[in-house]
């Protein structure tokens, strides 16, 4: 479950017809046939990789600005601040820092072949990798390394190749993004972000005949946590002299999350009852039986409450990390997503679709955790996503109903918001600053919710701004 | 059959006894897991570890390294040695840490504290090395019963030389001694090593490197085969048994005359009084116990008035009594010897005994049983014969506390104090943590198959090495019950 800020993949398939690809250049690491849209310093970027540029969408004005970056931009992301944004140029090796407010952009180069970035907290560093499980095809042109990461200070412009382990797939950063914690198959690497860069690598097996593939990086102040697929074990890294213990969580974990500050490790088990708690700074494990197994939790944005359900079931468990209490709410329809509000008073549930047209075939339901009461709302079509703005609204895109669904999370009412067009995807632009919507429009089109008034602008020609609007 | 001769000094029987082969059960007797073990993806060969009053220490032998964990911050340092590391003891100062590297033939010698390695050669196709008491020589040869079927040699070989290292020092220096060494008896305080050979004895006074030789028997190649070797805690003298003997020899170390005492029939078993006066034999033959002056060597013999069937004896750490039993199966019982009276009482038991540990205390000992129960109770007999069963023995007053186990008990090791015992159960992936002073036992149940267990000096908590292919260890609390547990420390010497 992701909040706030998501990647919103769309078909702009005009452009994919009059476009195409120059002469002489091999094929593109994969195909331009999606955008991203993301909200930063109060403006809303949208990636459209056949043009080479970024939009900038003023929600106040509506005034849109292309920014121009490198060749066969893949993937954009933004610092967790929200000051920067980091958009990774597969063709041109590049990367393009983006400062959110002033909207100037600087080139980096990187080495190439990249297709996945990982940004530092504040966007100053970003690791650029070819994560070979992502889809698409990887062209070789000569020479590419399977083993390699840039690390990139987009302050200073530095560009840093560091050879590390095969299919790096995870990166990330500690909270004083001293260090970089790339993942590759069966193997750890812990980069300094300063000069000179020094690497420590801690290999996940000892046996060279056999190989882990990480699926979970947790980064703390001094530890990483490392998961791996088909297995229970948590291997604990410590960061400050590099050393490894492995915690067995009783079970392959389907969410590894850190909680409470970080003082708590959270890990969801397939198949069981349980889930572990990890003390990361003694390694402690403890155990809280939640009576059902699940496949899927959410964690409040305060890091003290977690809502697990299993997608289908009308059944969903609500977790007291301080008090280890567990509350189990019986659910009128099956559980699909949720999320908590940021004071932990409420939580949203959107239940999967019932086969028969009942009132409640399309529904959300809010839970007053407090109250313990479960307060379910029906919809006039499937709710395809959601966004929690303020302890007080949430908001639900209905595609097939063509608009908006403005939840009231203190008095449990919903209202219908009609759009434009199709939602295809609901957004917070940030505290204070609205809501976008984004809709399944060949020529790109974007609708910012003033909250509370509900009022409504919409501005359209996002993915055309480029050639029409210049 | 045995997996070579294992050398023990148990630990609760002190320094001044060497026994050549021992039954299973008790620490460090049972032989590492070997057939019917589950194969592990990593041959992370397990090997005992050993503990400080804070540390443990690990060979990580594939590795060439020891992995050094602190049991309060579980903090993992990977410390360098040679190749093939399968021996680690430390000393009693908790100081230095003392490694025999197999490939490499050579005595790390670890700083407990820096981790700072200083490494002596020995001579090469060594295979096995001892400590003496006080941890300031190490003892290093070839046993030819630890090795293989076959044996290969490059050049030269021969089986009568050790080498002995100057912990402190960091020095070593190569001995001759008799032919085919077994084993390295230390007298009290480590001031002279005896080291056995077939049928010669070597006498090491390690301060000024003098050798004495001391024949037993004029033919060194013979089938005579030392049993078990006693020495005086002032190291004047020392006692040999053999192998289906009755005879002992009584070996002046000062003088090196030997003369022969006759004991039995059926000497099964020494062991020294605690203020080494007196070395009692237990005579098999006719279940009575000798009692050998070890300054006059005259000999008294005394019957248990009871029948009893005897074959084993283990005096109490304060000397005050001994314990006699059966470990051949042959009897539910077990007879407390007084001493200083050699008056006996024989108390019944649950099952036949397979092997005890006394508590340093002396107060209490844990018994191993086999075989099964018959006290005439049904419903008691129907019950314990469904598990495997220990006794907690009240030596004082007889009171035995009859425990069943879930699965067969594997290695037991006491606190230093004697107050807690911890015995692993391995095919429940479990350990017993018991209370000896209140006869209270509680289970723990462990992440996976324990397969050595140590204390740390000075605490009540245990070192449990356990089966992974990256290593794991935990740490038991006996008084809180708390365990910790640390996997994967195989991998810190890969980090890079």
């Amino acid at each position: 479950m992701m909040m706030g800020h998501r990647i919103v993949y769309i078909v702009p398939a005009a452009f994919i017809l009059f476009l195409g690809c120059p002469a002489n250049m091999p094929p593109l690491p994969s195909p331009p046939d999606t955008y991203i849209a993301k909200p930063a310093g109060g403006f809303l970027y949208v990636l459209v990789p056949a043009l080479n540029e970024v939009v900038r969408v003023d929600p106040v004005t509506l005034a849109k600005s292309p920014i121009a970056v490198g060749l066969s931009p893949t993937t954009m992301d933004v610092s967790a601040d929200g000051e920067r944004l980091i958009v990774l140029n597969a063709r041109s090796s590049s990367v393009s820092v983006i400062s959110a407010r002033a909207g100037s952009v600087t080139a980096i180069p990187v080495r190439k072949g990249a297709n996945a970035i990982a940004v530092s907290p504040t966007g100053r560093y970003a690791v650029v990798y070819l994560d070979l499980s992502q889809r698409g095809y990887v062209p070789v042109e000569g020479v590419l390394n399977l083993n390699e990461i840039t690390l990139v200070d987009t302050v200073t412009g530095e560009s840093v190749p560091i050879a590390l382990g095969f299919d790096p797939s995870i990166a990330g950063f500690t909270p004083s993004e001293g260090a970089a914690v790339v993942l590759s198959r069966s193997q750890a690497a812990i980069v300094s972000t300063a000069p000179p860069y020094t690497k420590v690598t801690v290999p996940l097996v000892a046996d060279p005949s056999q190989y882990v593939t990480p699926s979970h990086l947790v980064v703390t102040m001094n530890k990483a946590f490392v998961s791996v697929k088909e297995s229970g074990d948590i291997y604990a890294i410590d960061l400050a002299s590099p050393s490894v213990n492995i915690v067995t969580v009783g079970g392959v974990p389907f969410m590894v999350e850190s909680v409470m500050g970080g003082a708590l490790l959270l890990a969801g088990i397939t198949g069981s009852t349980r889930v572990s708690l990890v003390d990361t700074n003694t390694l402690w494990v403890s155990v809280v039986d939640l009576g059902t197994a699940y496949d899927s939790g959410v964690v409040s944005p305060d890091e003290t409450l977690a809502l697990f359900f299993k997608r289908g079931e009308p059944r969903a468990s609500l977790l007291t990390l301080p008090s280890r209490d567990v509350v189990t709410y019986s659910l009128l329809k099956g559980v699909d997503d949720a999320g908590i509000t940021g004071n932990g008073a409420e939580a949203l549930i959107l239940h999967t679709p019932g086969i028969s047209p009942t009132y409640l075939q399309y529904s959300v339901s809010v839970l007053d955790i407090a109250g313990r009461t479960v307060h379910p709302i029906a919809l006039q079509s499937a709710p395809a996503g959601f966004t929690i703005y303020s302890p007080e609204a949430a908001f639900v895109s209905l595609e097939d109903a063509g608009g908006v669904a403005a939840i009231d999370m203190k008095e449990k009412i919903g209202s219908f918001l009609e759009t434009p067009a199709r939602p295809r995807f609901v957004g917070s632009m940030g505290a204070g600053q609205g809501v976008y919507v984004v809709h399944d429009k060949p020529m790109g089109r974007a609708t910012f919710i003033a909250v509370p008034s509900l009022t409504i602008r919409s501005v359209d020609g996002i993915f055309t701004t480029g050639i029409y609007d210049r | 059959m045995w997996i070579g001769l294992f050398l023990v000094i148990a630990l609760f029987s002190g320094c001044g006894s060497l026994k050549l082969g021992a039954a299973p059960g008790v620490q460090g007797e049972a032989p590492p897991s070997g057939a019917g073990q589950p194969v592990q993806p990593l041959s992370l060969m397990l090997s005992p570890p050993a503990g400080t009053d804070r540390y443990v220490f690990l060979p990580l032998t594939s590795l060439g390294a020891v992995a050094r964990i602190d049991s309060v911050s579980l903090g993992v340092t990977s410390i360098r040695v040679g190749l093939l590391p399968t021996i680690v003891m430390t000393t009693p100062d908790n100081k230095r840490a003392v490694v025999f590297n197999s490939g490499s033939y050579g005595i790390s010698i670890i700083d407990v504290g820096t981790a700072a390695v200083t490494t002596v050669p020995v001579e090469t196709y060594f295979n096995t090395m001892s400590l003496s008491p006080d941890g300031r020589y190490a003892v290093s040869f070839f046993n030819l019963s630890l090795a293989g079927s076959t044996i290969s040699i490059s050049n030269v070989r021969s089986f009568n030389e050790v080498s002995v290292v100057d912990v402190g020092a960091g020095t070593g220096a190569v001995y001759p001694v008799g032919f085919n060494p077994e084993g390295v008896l230390f007298t009290s305080g480590g001031a002279k090593g005896i080291v056995i050979s077939d049928n010669e004895l070597t006498i090491i006074v390690f301060s000024t490197a003098t050798l004495t030789a001391i024949p037993l028997t004029s033919n060194p190649f013979g089938t005579q085969k030392i049993r078990g070797v006693v020495a005086l805690p002032d190291g004047s003298r020392c006692f040999v048994s053999y192998q289906g003997l009755d005879q002992l020899s009584a070996v002046n170390l000062m003088t090196q005359a030997v003369t022969t005492v006759s004991a039995g029939p059926g000497v099964s078993d020494i062991a020294l009084s605690a203020d080494g006066s007196s070395l009692f034999t237990v005579n098999s033959g006719n279940n009575t116990v000798s009692v050998i002056s070890t300054t006059t060597l005259t000999l008294t013999t005394f019957t248990p008035p009871s029948p009893a069937v005897i074959n084993r004896i283990a005096v109490t750490p304060d000397g005050a009594s001994s314990l006699l039993y059966s470990s051949s199966g042959a009897e539910a019982k077990i007879t407390v010897m007084n001493n200083a009276s050699f008056t006996f009482r024989s108390y019944p038991l649950i099952k036949p005994v397979s092997s005890l540990a006394v508590a340093s205390s002396s107060l209490s000992a844990v018994i191993l049983h086999q075989g099964s129960a018959s006290t005439g109770n049904s419903a008691l007999d129907k019950f314990y014969n469904s598990y495997p069963t220990i006794s907690l023995f009240r030596i004082a007053t007889g009171v035995s506390n009859p425990v069943a186990v879930t699965s067969s008990p594997g290695r037991l090791a006491l606190s230093f104090d004697g107050a807690y015992a911890f015995l692993l159960l391995p095919s429940a992936s479990a350990a017993m943590v018991a209370d000896m002073n209140n006869f209270i036992v509680d289970g723990v149940s462990l992440l996976s198959t324990p397969v050595y267990v140590g204390v740390f000096s000075g605490t009540h908590k245990a070192y449990l090495s356990e089966e992974h292919p990256l290593g794991r260890v935990s740490f038991l609390d006996g008084t809180t019950k708390r365990l910790d547990t640390v996997t994967g420390f195989a991998l810190n010497p890969l980090i890079r």
